[in-house]
Protein backbone atom coordinates (compact mmCIF):
# COMPACT_ATOMS: atom_id res chain seq x y z
CA UNK A 1 0.00 0.00 0.00
CA UNK A 2 1.04 3.80 -0.85
CA UNK A 3 -1.45 5.53 1.22
CA UNK A 4 -2.94 3.62 4.27
CA UNK A 5 -5.75 5.68 6.80
CA UNK A 6 -6.89 3.48 9.81
CA UNK A 7 -9.80 4.97 11.67
CA UNK A 8 -8.10 8.43 11.24
CA UNK A 9 -10.53 10.81 13.74
CA UNK A 10 -10.20 14.82 13.80
CA UNK A 11 -11.46 17.77 15.55
CA UNK A 12 -10.96 21.46 15.71
CA UNK A 13 -12.23 21.89 19.21
CA UNK A 14 -15.41 20.49 19.22
CA UNK A 15 -16.42 20.55 15.93
CA UNK A 16 -15.54 16.73 14.36
CA UNK A 17 -14.28 16.97 10.82
CA UNK A 18 -13.43 13.23 10.30
CA UNK A 19 -14.79 10.07 12.14
CA UNK A 20 -12.80 7.03 12.00
CA UNK A 21 -11.86 7.52 8.18
CA UNK A 22 -10.10 4.91 6.72
CA UNK A 23 -8.47 4.59 3.17
CA UNK A 24 -6.16 1.90 1.27
CA UNK A 25 -4.57 3.41 -1.44
CA UNK A 26 -2.50 1.10 -3.94
CA UNK A 27 1.01 2.39 -5.43
CA UNK A 28 0.46 4.26 -8.40
CA UNK A 29 -3.02 4.65 -8.05
CA UNK A 30 -5.11 7.57 -8.59
CA UNK A 31 -7.75 8.48 -6.51
CA UNK A 32 -10.32 11.89 -6.50
CA UNK A 33 -11.93 12.94 -3.00
CA UNK A 34 -15.72 14.48 -4.12
CA UNK A 35 -17.07 16.65 -1.13
CA UNK A 36 -18.63 19.99 -0.48
CA UNK A 37 -17.22 22.93 0.93
CA UNK A 38 -15.75 22.74 5.09
CA UNK A 39 -16.36 18.96 4.48
CA UNK A 40 -12.98 18.32 5.83
CA UNK A 41 -11.14 17.58 2.38
CA UNK A 42 -8.29 19.77 3.20
CA UNK A 43 -7.85 18.44 6.87
CA UNK A 44 -7.78 14.83 5.30
CA UNK A 45 -5.09 16.03 2.82
CA UNK A 46 -2.95 17.78 5.27
CA UNK A 47 -3.15 14.73 8.00
CA UNK A 48 -1.67 12.77 4.60
CA UNK A 49 1.18 15.57 3.97
CA UNK A 50 1.66 15.12 7.59
CA UNK A 51 1.15 18.63 8.70
CA UNK A 52 -1.67 17.62 11.35
CA UNK A 53 -0.54 14.89 14.24
CA UNK A 54 -2.44 12.10 14.02
CA UNK A 55 -3.66 11.44 17.57
CA UNK A 56 -6.61 8.74 16.66
CA UNK A 57 -6.19 6.18 14.13
CA UNK A 58 -3.22 5.45 12.21
CA UNK A 59 -1.75 6.90 8.91
CA UNK A 60 0.96 5.59 6.75
CA UNK A 61 2.12 7.58 3.55
CA UNK A 62 4.84 5.37 1.21
CA UNK A 63 6.48 3.48 4.82
CA UNK A 64 6.33 6.35 6.71
CA UNK A 65 4.42 7.09 9.76
CA UNK A 66 6.22 10.06 11.69
CA UNK A 67 5.14 13.65 10.45
CA UNK A 68 8.56 14.42 9.65
CA UNK A 69 8.98 11.01 7.15
CA UNK A 70 5.59 11.91 5.60
CA UNK A 71 6.21 15.07 4.79
CA UNK A 72 9.55 13.53 2.67
CA UNK A 73 7.01 11.32 0.85
CA UNK A 74 4.82 13.93 -0.20
CA UNK A 75 4.53 17.08 -2.98
CA UNK A 76 0.98 18.70 -2.93
CA UNK A 77 -0.29 21.82 -4.80
CA UNK A 78 -2.49 23.79 -3.09
CA UNK A 79 -5.78 26.30 -3.91
CA UNK A 80 -3.15 29.34 -3.92
CA UNK A 81 0.16 28.54 -5.08
CA UNK A 82 2.37 29.52 -2.23
CA UNK A 83 4.85 31.36 -3.41
CA UNK A 84 7.83 32.75 -1.69
CA UNK A 85 8.96 36.12 -2.50
CA UNK A 86 12.55 35.09 -3.83
CA UNK A 87 13.73 34.29 -7.35
CA UNK A 88 11.41 31.05 -9.76
CA UNK A 89 14.40 29.36 -9.38
CA UNK A 90 14.43 29.13 -5.89
CA UNK A 91 10.72 28.48 -6.11
CA UNK A 92 11.24 25.38 -7.64
CA UNK A 93 14.63 24.41 -5.77
CA UNK A 94 12.86 25.40 -2.06
CA UNK A 95 16.85 25.85 -1.64
CA UNK A 96 17.89 22.20 -2.38
CA UNK A 97 20.82 21.25 -4.34
CA UNK A 98 18.51 20.05 -7.55
CA UNK A 99 20.49 20.10 -10.77
CA UNK A 100 19.91 22.67 -13.68
CA UNK A 101 18.75 20.15 -16.05
CA UNK A 102 16.45 18.45 -13.56
CA UNK A 103 14.89 21.98 -12.67
CA UNK A 104 14.75 22.83 -16.67
CA UNK A 105 12.66 19.42 -17.07
CA UNK A 106 10.35 20.50 -14.16
CA UNK A 107 9.49 23.98 -15.80
CA UNK A 108 9.07 22.30 -19.38
CA UNK A 109 7.13 19.46 -17.51
CA UNK A 110 4.91 22.88 -15.74
CA UNK A 111 5.10 24.03 -19.58
CA UNK A 112 6.75 27.13 -18.79
CA UNK A 113 9.90 26.67 -20.34
CA UNK A 114 8.74 29.16 -23.33
CA UNK A 115 8.04 31.69 -20.67
CA UNK A 116 10.90 31.39 -18.64
CA UNK A 117 13.25 31.53 -21.89
CA UNK A 118 11.56 35.16 -22.51
CA UNK A 119 12.39 36.36 -19.28
CA UNK A 120 15.44 38.26 -19.19
CA UNK A 121 16.26 37.41 -16.42
CA UNK A 122 15.13 33.62 -16.55
CA UNK A 123 14.98 31.66 -13.61
CA UNK A 124 16.40 33.98 -11.66
CA UNK A 125 13.13 36.35 -12.15
CA UNK A 126 11.70 37.24 -8.50
CA UNK A 127 7.97 36.26 -8.47
CA UNK A 128 7.23 39.36 -6.39
CA UNK A 129 5.43 38.95 -3.05
CA UNK A 130 2.76 36.23 -2.69
CA UNK A 131 3.55 36.09 -6.98
CA UNK A 132 2.61 39.41 -7.52
CA UNK A 133 4.87 39.85 -10.31
CA UNK A 134 2.53 36.53 -12.83
CA UNK A 135 -0.58 36.07 -13.88
CA UNK A 136 -2.63 33.07 -11.35
CA UNK A 137 -2.00 30.27 -13.75
CA UNK A 138 2.08 31.22 -14.09
CA UNK A 139 1.97 31.53 -10.42
CA UNK A 140 0.48 27.74 -10.06
CA UNK A 141 2.72 26.31 -12.58
CA UNK A 142 5.70 27.10 -10.23
CA UNK A 143 3.86 25.60 -7.70
CA UNK A 144 3.39 22.39 -10.08
CA UNK A 145 6.80 22.28 -10.85
CA UNK A 146 8.13 22.67 -7.59
CA UNK A 147 6.18 19.60 -7.07
CA UNK A 148 7.41 17.96 -9.87
CA UNK A 149 11.34 19.14 -8.56
CA UNK A 150 10.66 17.15 -5.01
CA UNK A 151 9.94 14.25 -6.94
CA UNK A 152 8.14 12.83 -4.35
CA UNK A 153 6.20 9.06 -4.58
CA UNK A 154 2.86 10.66 -3.28
CA UNK A 155 1.06 13.32 -5.06
CA UNK A 156 -1.68 15.32 -2.78
CA UNK A 157 -3.88 18.09 -5.20
CA UNK A 158 -6.06 20.53 -3.01
CA UNK A 159 -8.39 21.88 -5.69
CA UNK A 160 -5.29 23.65 -7.71
CA UNK A 161 -7.30 25.07 -10.42
CA UNK A 162 -10.16 26.40 -8.03
CA UNK A 163 -9.26 29.82 -8.50
CA UNK A 164 -8.34 29.75 -12.26
CA UNK A 165 -10.73 30.46 -14.96
CA UNK A 166 -11.84 27.75 -17.01
CA UNK A 167 -9.58 28.12 -19.99
CA UNK A 168 -6.44 28.22 -17.53
CA UNK A 169 -7.78 25.61 -15.58
CA UNK A 170 -8.04 23.07 -18.58
CA UNK A 171 -4.58 24.26 -19.48
CA UNK A 172 -3.14 23.74 -16.09
CA UNK A 173 -4.96 20.23 -15.66
CA UNK A 174 -2.94 18.78 -18.44
CA UNK A 175 0.42 20.42 -16.98
CA UNK A 176 -0.44 18.41 -13.92
CA UNK A 177 -0.76 15.17 -15.86
CA UNK A 178 3.67 15.31 -16.16
CA UNK A 179 3.33 15.87 -12.54
CA UNK A 180 0.99 12.83 -11.75
CA UNK A 181 2.49 10.43 -14.54
CA UNK A 182 3.76 6.73 -12.05
CA UNK A 183 2.43 8.58 -8.83
CA UNK A 184 0.05 7.79 -6.50
CA UNK A 185 -2.19 10.80 -6.52
CA UNK A 186 -5.07 11.82 -4.13
CA UNK A 187 -7.15 14.68 -5.51
CA UNK A 188 -9.66 16.47 -3.44
CA UNK A 189 -12.26 18.82 -5.20
CA UNK A 190 -15.55 19.79 -5.50
CA UNK A 191 -15.67 19.60 -9.25
CA UNK A 192 -16.13 15.97 -10.71
CA UNK A 193 -14.53 16.72 -14.15
CA UNK A 194 -11.40 17.73 -12.81
CA UNK A 195 -11.10 14.04 -11.63
CA UNK A 196 -13.01 12.14 -14.43
CA UNK A 197 -10.36 10.05 -15.47
CA UNK A 198 -9.21 8.32 -11.93
CA UNK A 199 -9.26 4.94 -10.52
CA UNK A 200 -11.70 5.24 -8.05
CA UNK A 201 -13.37 8.61 -6.77
CA UNK A 202 -14.51 8.71 -3.54
CA UNK A 203 -17.11 11.25 -1.61
CA UNK A 204 -16.45 12.88 1.97
CA UNK A 205 -19.39 13.49 3.76
CA UNK A 206 -20.10 14.14 7.28
CA UNK A 207 -16.62 13.18 8.05
CA UNK A 208 -16.82 9.88 6.47
CA UNK A 209 -15.39 8.42 3.39
CA UNK A 210 -17.91 6.62 1.00
CA UNK A 211 -17.03 4.87 -2.22
CA UNK A 212 -18.90 6.07 -5.10
CA UNK A 213 -19.65 4.29 -8.50
CA UNK A 214 -21.47 7.77 -9.81
CA UNK A 215 -20.72 10.98 -8.77
CA UNK A 216 -23.44 12.89 -10.58
CA UNK A 217 -25.84 14.62 -8.40
CA UNK A 218 -23.26 15.47 -5.99
CA UNK B 1 -4.70 73.54 -0.92
CA UNK B 2 -8.91 73.15 -2.16
CA UNK B 3 -9.46 70.26 -0.25
CA UNK B 4 -7.72 71.53 2.89
CA UNK B 5 -10.59 74.54 2.42
CA UNK B 6 -13.19 71.91 1.91
CA UNK B 7 -11.80 69.94 4.82
CA UNK B 8 -12.87 72.79 7.04
CA UNK B 9 -16.23 73.71 5.05
CA UNK B 10 -18.55 72.85 7.92
CA UNK B 11 -16.14 74.22 10.88
CA UNK B 12 -15.65 77.66 9.03
CA UNK B 13 -16.51 79.41 11.93
CA UNK B 14 -13.72 77.74 14.12
CA UNK B 15 -11.00 77.54 12.12
CA UNK B 16 -11.17 81.55 11.04
CA UNK B 17 -11.72 81.99 15.00
CA UNK B 18 -8.80 80.05 15.54
CA UNK B 19 -6.42 82.11 12.73
CA UNK B 20 -7.98 84.96 14.75
CA UNK B 21 -6.63 83.92 17.72
CA UNK B 22 -2.79 83.39 16.13
CA UNK B 23 -2.64 86.65 14.35
CA UNK B 24 -3.53 88.29 18.02
CA UNK B 25 -1.66 86.21 19.73
CA UNK B 26 1.77 87.13 17.16
CA UNK B 27 0.58 90.90 17.20
CA UNK B 28 0.72 91.07 20.92
CA UNK B 29 3.91 89.22 21.43
CA UNK B 30 5.37 91.53 18.96
CA UNK B 31 4.14 94.77 20.73
CA UNK B 32 5.43 93.23 23.97
CA UNK B 33 8.83 92.52 22.54
CA UNK B 34 8.46 96.43 21.01
CA UNK B 35 7.81 97.32 24.75
CA UNK B 36 10.94 94.71 25.69
CA UNK B 37 12.89 97.14 23.39
CA UNK B 38 11.94 100.46 24.90
CA UNK B 39 12.40 98.71 28.63
CA UNK B 40 16.07 97.77 28.34
CA UNK B 41 17.34 100.92 26.62
CA UNK B 42 15.61 102.85 29.24
CA UNK B 43 17.43 100.60 31.88
CA UNK B 44 20.65 101.19 30.00
CA UNK B 45 20.13 104.91 30.09
CA UNK B 46 19.80 104.59 33.94
CA UNK B 47 15.91 106.06 33.86
CA UNK B 48 14.77 102.99 35.50
CA UNK B 49 11.56 101.38 35.00
CA UNK B 50 8.14 103.29 34.30
CA UNK B 51 5.57 101.52 36.19
CA UNK B 52 3.10 101.92 33.27
CA UNK B 53 5.12 100.79 30.57
CA UNK B 54 5.31 97.64 32.96
CA UNK B 55 1.77 97.52 33.57
CA UNK B 56 0.99 97.60 29.47
CA UNK B 57 4.08 95.03 29.20
CA UNK B 58 2.46 92.55 31.55
CA UNK B 59 -0.65 92.96 29.79
CA UNK B 60 0.70 92.38 26.39
CA UNK B 61 2.14 88.99 27.78
CA UNK B 62 -1.28 87.92 29.29
CA UNK B 63 -3.39 88.99 26.50
CA UNK B 64 -0.31 86.62 24.40
CA UNK B 65 -1.28 83.76 26.73
CA UNK B 66 -4.54 83.92 26.79
CA UNK B 67 -4.76 83.91 23.04
CA UNK B 68 -2.10 81.40 22.49
CA UNK B 69 -4.32 79.07 24.73
CA UNK B 70 -7.56 80.18 22.69
CA UNK B 71 -5.72 78.95 19.86
CA UNK B 72 -4.48 75.76 21.09
CA UNK B 73 -8.18 74.36 21.94
CA UNK B 74 -9.74 75.96 19.08
CA UNK B 75 -7.56 74.23 16.84
CA UNK B 76 -8.08 71.14 18.20
CA UNK B 77 -11.35 71.01 18.45
CA UNK B 78 -11.48 72.22 14.76
CA UNK B 79 -9.04 69.57 13.59
CA UNK B 80 -10.89 67.21 15.61
CA UNK B 81 -14.55 67.75 14.19
CA UNK B 82 -12.92 67.70 10.74
CA UNK B 83 -10.94 64.48 11.15
CA UNK B 84 -14.44 63.46 12.81
CA UNK B 85 -16.83 63.81 9.89
CA UNK B 86 -14.37 62.70 7.43
CA UNK B 87 -13.78 59.92 9.02
CA UNK B 88 -18.06 59.11 9.31
CA UNK B 89 -18.17 60.05 5.40
CA UNK B 90 -15.54 56.80 4.96
CA UNK B 91 -17.30 54.80 6.74
CA UNK B 92 -20.69 55.87 5.25
CA UNK B 93 -19.37 55.31 1.74
CA UNK B 94 -17.79 51.97 2.63
CA UNK B 95 -21.09 51.10 4.67
CA UNK B 96 -23.05 51.75 1.07
CA UNK B 97 -21.38 49.75 -0.83
CA UNK B 98 -22.23 46.35 -2.55
CA UNK B 99 -20.89 43.09 -0.18
CA UNK B 100 -19.81 41.45 -3.54
CA UNK B 101 -17.96 45.02 -4.85
CA UNK B 102 -15.98 44.71 -1.38
CA UNK B 103 -14.97 40.99 -1.87
CA UNK B 104 -14.04 41.76 -5.72
CA UNK B 105 -11.89 44.54 -5.18
CA UNK B 106 -10.01 43.39 -2.04
CA UNK B 107 -11.60 46.13 0.20
CA UNK B 108 -10.05 44.96 3.69
CA UNK B 109 -6.43 45.82 1.73
CA UNK B 110 -7.86 49.27 0.68
CA UNK B 111 -9.66 50.37 3.94
CA UNK B 112 -6.60 49.46 5.95
CA UNK B 113 -4.70 51.75 3.62
CA UNK B 114 -7.33 54.61 3.55
CA UNK B 115 -7.28 54.06 7.54
CA UNK B 116 -3.69 54.60 7.50
CA UNK B 117 -3.75 57.78 5.12
CA UNK B 118 -6.83 58.64 7.30
CA UNK B 119 -4.31 58.11 10.20
CA UNK B 120 -1.98 60.44 8.69
CA UNK B 121 -4.06 63.20 7.92
CA UNK B 122 -5.34 63.02 11.81
CA UNK B 123 -1.96 63.45 13.00
CA UNK B 124 -1.54 66.23 10.80
CA UNK B 125 -4.16 68.07 11.17
CA UNK B 126 -3.63 67.61 15.02
CA UNK B 127 0.09 67.99 15.44
CA UNK B 128 0.99 70.28 12.08
CA UNK B 129 -1.64 71.97 10.39
CA UNK B 130 -2.27 74.67 12.79
CA UNK B 131 1.41 75.05 13.95
CA UNK B 132 2.13 75.48 10.32
CA UNK B 133 -0.59 78.56 10.53
CA UNK B 134 1.20 80.04 13.19
CA UNK B 135 4.10 79.43 12.53
CA UNK B 136 3.71 81.28 8.99
CA UNK B 137 1.25 84.11 10.62
CA UNK B 138 4.25 84.19 13.02
CA UNK B 139 7.09 84.56 10.21
CA UNK B 140 5.06 87.41 7.86
CA UNK B 141 3.97 89.47 11.00
CA UNK B 142 8.19 88.95 12.54
CA UNK B 143 9.53 89.80 8.94
CA UNK B 144 7.10 92.92 8.70
CA UNK B 145 8.34 94.04 12.09
CA UNK B 146 12.23 93.55 11.49
CA UNK B 147 12.00 95.46 8.58
CA UNK B 148 9.62 98.54 9.80
CA UNK B 149 12.08 98.44 12.56
CA UNK B 150 15.74 98.10 10.79
CA UNK B 151 15.63 96.50 7.03
CA UNK B 152 19.23 96.82 6.95
CA UNK B 153 19.81 94.55 9.73
CA UNK B 154 17.30 92.77 8.93
CA UNK B 155 17.95 92.14 5.12
CA UNK B 156 21.75 91.47 5.71
CA UNK B 157 20.96 89.06 8.72
CA UNK B 158 18.75 86.98 6.52
CA UNK B 159 20.57 87.13 3.23
CA UNK B 160 22.86 83.33 4.10
CA UNK B 161 19.78 82.29 5.11
CA UNK B 162 18.44 81.95 1.36
CA UNK B 163 21.52 79.55 0.71
CA UNK B 164 20.97 77.03 3.88
CA UNK B 165 17.60 76.73 2.99
CA UNK B 166 19.24 75.52 -1.00
CA UNK B 167 21.04 73.12 1.44
CA UNK B 168 18.04 71.87 3.63
CA UNK B 169 16.34 71.26 0.45
CA UNK B 170 18.83 69.49 -1.38
CA UNK B 171 19.92 67.63 2.14
CA UNK B 172 16.39 66.38 2.63
CA UNK B 173 16.39 65.10 -1.32
CA UNK B 174 19.17 63.19 -0.03
CA UNK B 175 17.80 61.76 3.22
CA UNK B 176 14.60 61.41 1.76
CA UNK B 177 16.16 58.94 -0.72
CA UNK B 178 17.92 57.12 1.73
CA UNK B 179 14.72 56.78 3.87
CA UNK B 180 12.78 55.25 0.82
CA UNK B 181 15.39 52.75 0.37
CA UNK B 182 15.61 51.74 3.99
CA UNK B 183 11.68 51.81 4.15
CA UNK B 184 11.97 49.34 0.93
CA UNK B 185 14.80 47.01 2.52
CA UNK B 186 12.13 46.89 5.81
CA UNK B 187 9.45 45.87 3.28
CA UNK B 188 11.06 43.06 2.13
CA UNK B 189 12.48 41.77 5.11
CA UNK B 190 8.51 41.81 6.53
CA UNK B 191 7.92 39.85 3.77
CA UNK B 192 10.48 36.92 4.43
CA UNK B 193 8.76 36.84 7.59
CA UNK B 194 5.61 37.31 6.71
CA UNK B 195 5.80 34.23 4.34
CA UNK B 196 6.89 32.02 7.38
CA UNK B 197 3.32 32.19 8.68
CA UNK B 198 1.60 32.25 5.64
CA UNK B 199 3.36 29.71 3.69
CA UNK B 200 3.73 27.77 6.81
CA UNK B 201 2.79 24.30 4.83
CA UNK B 202 4.70 24.68 2.10
CA UNK B 203 7.46 25.24 3.83
CA UNK B 204 7.38 22.15 6.21
CA UNK B 205 6.51 19.95 2.99
CA UNK B 206 8.72 21.50 0.42
CA UNK B 207 11.17 21.58 3.72
CA UNK B 208 12.05 25.36 3.02
CA UNK B 209 13.49 26.19 6.59
CA UNK B 210 16.77 26.98 5.18
CA UNK B 211 16.11 28.34 2.36
CA UNK B 212 13.99 31.09 4.08
CA UNK B 213 16.56 31.36 6.72
CA UNK B 214 18.58 32.73 4.47
CA UNK B 215 16.57 34.80 2.77
CA UNK B 216 15.71 36.59 5.83
CA UNK B 217 19.43 37.01 6.98
CA UNK B 218 20.17 38.12 3.74
CA UNK B 219 17.62 40.37 3.85
CA UNK B 220 18.21 41.33 7.31
CA UNK B 221 21.70 42.53 6.22
CA UNK B 222 20.26 44.50 3.32
CA UNK B 223 18.07 46.69 5.98
CA UNK B 224 20.76 46.70 8.33
CA UNK B 225 23.03 48.22 5.27
CA UNK B 226 20.33 50.58 4.22
CA UNK B 227 19.83 51.74 7.72
CA UNK B 228 23.64 52.52 8.56
CA UNK B 229 23.69 54.53 5.43
CA UNK B 230 20.64 56.26 6.07
CA UNK B 231 21.65 57.27 9.32
CA UNK B 232 25.41 58.03 8.64
CA UNK B 233 24.37 60.51 5.80
CA UNK B 234 22.15 62.18 7.76
CA UNK B 235 24.62 62.83 10.65
CA UNK B 236 26.83 64.33 8.39
CA UNK B 237 23.74 66.12 6.52
CA UNK B 238 22.34 67.46 9.68
CA UNK B 239 25.39 68.53 11.66
CA UNK B 240 26.18 70.58 8.66
CA UNK B 241 23.10 72.00 8.68
CA UNK B 242 23.40 72.86 12.71
CA UNK B 243 26.83 74.51 11.69
CA UNK B 244 24.90 76.54 9.03
CA UNK B 245 22.34 77.73 11.80
CA UNK B 246 24.52 79.57 13.52
CA UNK B 247 25.58 81.60 11.03
CA UNK B 248 22.07 84.12 10.94
CA UNK B 249 22.83 84.86 14.85
CA UNK B 250 26.26 85.78 14.50
CA UNK B 251 25.73 87.81 11.69
CA UNK B 252 23.05 89.50 13.64
CA UNK B 253 25.63 90.38 16.55
CA UNK B 254 28.09 91.37 13.93
CA UNK B 255 26.57 93.59 12.37
CA UNK B 256 24.12 94.44 15.00
CA UNK B 257 27.19 94.90 17.97
CA UNK B 258 28.40 97.31 15.29
CA UNK B 259 25.56 99.30 14.79
CA UNK B 260 25.02 99.67 18.80
CA UNK B 261 28.76 100.63 18.76
CA UNK B 262 28.03 102.99 16.14
CA UNK B 263 24.66 104.62 17.81
CA UNK B 264 22.39 103.76 15.25
CA UNK B 265 20.48 100.68 16.62
CA UNK B 266 19.74 100.53 20.52
CA UNK B 267 20.80 97.83 22.32
CA UNK B 268 17.53 96.98 23.28
CA UNK B 269 16.25 96.58 19.69
CA UNK B 270 19.54 94.60 19.18
CA UNK B 271 18.10 92.24 21.82
CA UNK B 272 14.61 91.90 20.02
CA UNK B 273 16.30 91.30 17.07
CA UNK B 274 18.27 88.13 18.66
CA UNK B 275 15.05 87.26 20.38
CA UNK B 276 12.50 87.03 17.45
CA UNK B 277 15.49 86.41 14.51
CA UNK B 278 14.27 82.25 14.90
CA UNK B 279 11.03 82.99 13.95
CA UNK B 280 11.95 84.05 11.05
CA UNK B 281 15.67 82.35 10.21
CA UNK B 282 14.36 78.86 11.64
CA UNK B 283 10.88 79.06 8.89
CA UNK B 284 13.37 79.93 6.32
CA UNK B 285 15.63 77.23 6.68
CA UNK B 286 13.30 74.22 7.65
CA UNK B 287 10.81 75.94 5.06
CA UNK B 288 11.21 72.73 2.62
CA UNK B 289 10.65 70.18 5.46
CA UNK B 290 7.49 72.03 6.21
CA UNK B 291 6.68 72.52 2.52
CA UNK B 292 7.06 68.57 2.26
CA UNK B 293 4.76 67.59 4.90
CA UNK B 294 1.81 69.59 3.90
CA UNK B 295 2.25 68.52 0.82
CA UNK B 296 2.55 65.09 1.80
CA UNK B 297 -0.59 66.08 3.71
CA UNK B 298 -2.43 67.13 0.95
CA UNK B 299 -1.65 63.82 -1.13
CA UNK B 300 -3.30 61.69 1.39
CA UNK B 301 -6.56 64.34 2.08
CA UNK B 302 -6.90 64.22 -1.88
CA UNK B 303 -6.77 60.46 -2.28
CA UNK B 304 -9.05 60.13 0.47
CA UNK B 305 -11.59 62.46 -0.45
CA UNK B 306 -11.44 61.46 -4.91
CA UNK B 307 -12.53 57.99 -3.13
CA UNK B 308 -14.91 58.89 -0.88
CA UNK B 309 -16.40 61.02 -3.85
CA UNK B 310 -15.90 58.37 -6.03
CA UNK B 311 -17.81 55.83 -3.66
CA UNK B 312 -20.79 58.62 -2.71
CA UNK B 313 -21.07 58.79 -6.89
CA UNK B 314 -21.55 54.76 -7.39
CA UNK B 315 -23.58 54.92 -4.38
CA UNK B 316 -25.71 57.65 -6.00
CA UNK B 317 -25.48 55.86 -9.34
CA UNK B 318 -27.11 51.61 -7.88
CA UNK B 319 -29.62 54.02 -5.96
CA UNK B 320 -30.85 56.01 -8.62
CA UNK B 321 -30.35 52.74 -11.14
CA UNK B 322 -28.39 54.81 -13.26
Amino acid sequence: MSVLLREISFSYGEKKILDKVSLAVCEKEHIGILGGSGCGKSTLLKILAGLYPVKDGYCEVAGACAPEGIRKQVAMVMQTPGLFPLSIRENITCGHPIAEEKVWQAVRAAQLEEWVRGLPEGLNSLVGERGGNLSGGQAQRIAIARAIAKDAPVVLLDEPTSALDGETAEALLRAMDRLTEGKTVIHVTHREETIRNYDRILVLKEGTLFEKESVSGI
Amino acid sequence: MTFVLKLFQNRKGTAILTLLCCVGSVIATLVWNKELAVLIDGVQGGYGLDRERVTWCAGCLVLAALLQGGMQFLSAYAGEYAVHDLRMRLARVTMGREYADLVKENSAELISLQQNEMEEINRYISDNLFTLCTTVVNFVFTLLFLLTQNAKLTLLYLLPVAGMAVYTTLSGKVIYRYTKREQEQQRKMNGVAGTLLSLFPVVRIYEAETLLKESYRWRIEGWKDAVVTQERTKAKLMSVSGMLSCIPLVLLMLVGGRMVLKGTLTMGMLYVFINLSGNVSGVMINISVHLANFRRFCGNLERVWESMEEGEREHECTVTGD
